[in-house]
């Protein structure tokens, strides 16, 4: 066993400390930058001890809920058969509208997504684990499973790991495109190679999940957190947000900025930092007109917002979602009809059919709205949007995605009323 | 009864031709993957790639071929492959190009891109040139934001085509169809 000395000095970026996107660390130079020492403390303490910490650390799951971890994780019921299967899974099915923080850390640093997984596994007992990933996402795949060869070849991963009597073997699961297998147990059922349709709940799948058996699922982000919140401890976690959450948060911008990319920042750093400090504020020329905060299944945010901490309770307050965390930017050249149409669009397609409000209200809606784009548009079809967005509402849905449609369409009708009256009284888009 | 026992034999050579039309190593690797999973459904997705991966599509007897393999139902299998956006159940042309038509690549120009590919390729969204050698499926939100607008080509990202940078599609791409295509596509966007 390569035994290398516990860092003294927790570092300030836990989550990209060790990203490289030319060349990825292998698993000694892994291990040389103090890589696997946080699964080595979780694995000399007892699973209870660990599931004490992650919960005391306040992490919030980053797949876009932001349900505390260590509350998920409670809710699997205590081990009393070790050989009794139950799993872990990442999920890395990476398809919201505007997202790329989870292939930035699976391409720059696939081992702390391992080391992560490893540690989820050794606190809920799981002995078989899945990364679900993206189809489109080769390069993440490829540097995986070369990632997964090293651990197995080191012990790392197999039967009684590092000579404990953890045993975990995980395995690459390849999607093929569909939105819906985000969705927690939609990814369940794709797993176990059904159609990925949502799953009644309950049972949650942390009690019968996966063919039955319990069943984590966690985003990719939650996962590179957790080896540096073993080692260095929940307060030091804690201290690291900068508003009410804790930890450090992965946050994007896209859209016509100076410079689009993904930053690793203190949770709660304010969305003006964010676009204007890190990407630079907008291309001369552009405005900014509004955003989505987290991904394409957010409300819209305007600039006059750009002061609220980038958290999920703050962002919660004005009326959108964290979400991804991954902000997508409106300028003043590009019709926001066009834009709402082409999220809508998006949910639409890939709904799963499975219940009656998404699989018919989605495509109405994007129907409508194509009509307006194109100046076909008339005014009640404004009220039909209502009435459809009323439809799809958490509640008369199975899942929560055409909810999540209906975010950009609601706040939309609300802050581009305007540009909605033009494209209907003119029959055309002003914007073209 | 003989109508029954010819039947039978009748089934267990379907069987058989089945079982034969998957090459040995489509059958060894999908094989190697059943076992990452306790029941052979788990399975699925992959095997399906599998077969697309050396015929470029999966067609109605392949999808026969793999139920009978891997022990699943046929109508089983078959709702899968329908569901997913990236099992090609009709033929696809040698080359498969993906614009990027998430949000973020829109908000950068997809459209003009994906018009001017398809005016040079002389087809709709989702068909094959007349020669058959390119299709041109637009895919949503590629995970590449921040270099937007994108295309999956060949597995292989080509990133910020707004602008001058088709050129890197060139270089990247041998493929002399694709060549003269894109040069059209490079001189429709001077």
């Amino acid at each position: 066993m390569n035994i290398t000395q516990a860092p003294t000095l927790p570092p300030t970026l836990p989550l990209t400390q060790h990203l490289n996107l030319q060349q990825p660390l292998d698993l000694p130079a892994y291990r040389q930058q103090g890589g696997y020492l946080g699964f080595n403390a979780a694995l000399e303490q007892n699973s209870t001890a660990v599931l004490q910490i992650i919960k005391d650390s306040n992490l919030r799951g980053r797949g876009g809920a932001g349900f505390p971890t260590g509350m998920k994780w409670s809710f699997v019921p205590a081990a009393t058969d070790t050989s009794e299967a139950r799993y872990l899974v990442a999920n890395a099915d990476e398809m919201e509208p505007g997202a790329f923080k989870d292939r930035w850390l699976m391409e720059g640093s696939p081992h702390q997504l391992i080391e992560g997984m490893l540690i989820a596994a050794h606190t809920i007992c799981a002995n078989v684990g899945y990364i679900f990933l993206r189809n489109e996402y080769t390069v993440a795949a490829k540097r995986l499973q070369q990632a997964i060869d090293e651990c197995r070849s080191a012990g790392l991963l197999g039967k009684n790991i590092q000579g404990s009597s953890m045993s975990f073997d995980l395995h690459i699961h390849t999607s093929a495109g569909r939105y819906i297998c985000g969705e927690e147990t939609a990814l369940i059922n794709a797993l176990e190679g059904k159609r990925a349709i949502p799953r009644a709940k309950p049972p949650f799948p942390q009690v019968a999940g996966l063919w039955g058996k319990p069943t984590i699922v966690n985003n990719v982000e939650t996962f590179y957190n957790l080896p540096n919140i073993v080692l260095f401890g929940a307060k030091w976690y804690q201290s690291l947000g900068a508003h009410e959450d804790a930890g450090t948060k992965i946050y994007g911008v896209s859209g016509r900025v100076k410079h689009p990319g993904l930053w690793e920042l203190p949770m709660g750093t304010s969305l003006r930092e964010i676009i204007e400090q890190h990407a630079g504020g907008m291309s001369d020329g552009y405005q900014l007109r509004a955003y989505q905060p987290g991904g394409g299944s957010t409300d819209f945010l305007l600039p006059e917002h750009l002061d609220t901490p980038m958290d999920y309770n703050s962002i919660g307050a004005i009326g959108s979602r964290m979400g991804t965390g991954t902000v997508i930017v409106l300028d003043d050249k590009n019709c926001p009809i066009d834009m709402i149409l082409n999220l809508v669009s998006f949910f639409a397609q890939e709904s799963c059919g499975w219940c009656t409000p998404c699989r018919e209200g989605l495509p109405s809606a994007s129907y409508l709205l194509a009509q307006i784009e194109d100046g076909r548009g008339k005014m009640s079809d404004l009220d039909y949007l209502q009435d459809i967005l009323q439809l799809v509402s958490f509640g008369n849905t199975f899942c929560a995605l055409a909810p999540g449609a209906a975010e950009p369409l609601q706040s939309g009708l609300k802050f581009f009323k305007r540009e909605f009256e033009q494209h209907i009284e003119q029959q055309c888009c002003p914007y073209k | 009864m003989t109508n029954n026992l010819e039947d039978q034999q009748q089934i267990q050579t379907d069987k058989q031709q089945l079982q034969q039309l998957l090459s040995v190593q489509e059958k060894n690797e999908i094989d190697q993957l059943l076992a990452h999973y306790p029941q052979p459904g788990g399975a699925c997705i992959d095997a399906l790639a599998i077969v697309q991966k050396y015929r470029g599509w999966v067609s109605d007897q392949a999808i026969a071929a793999l139920a009978e393999h891997m022990g699943i139902s046929l109508s089983e299998l078959e709702s899968v492959a329908t569901f997913y956006n990236l099992i090609f159940r009709l033929p696809v042309g040698r080359v498969l190009m993906h614009p990027c038509n998430g949000i973020s690549c829109q908000l950068l120009g997809y459209k003009k891109i994906q018009r001017q590919l398809l005016c040079a390729l002389q087809i709709k969204e989702g068909e094959t040139s007349a020669d058959g050698q390119i299709t041109l499926i637009s895919l949503p939100c590629l995970g590449a934001c921040d270099k937007a607008p994108v295309m999956l080509v060949r597995e292989a990202m080509v990133n910020g085509l707004e602008g001058t940078s088709s050129e890197s599609l060139l270089v990247n791409l041998h493929c002399s169809e694709l060549e003269l295509l894109l040069k059209q596509f490079k001189e429709s966007a001077l």
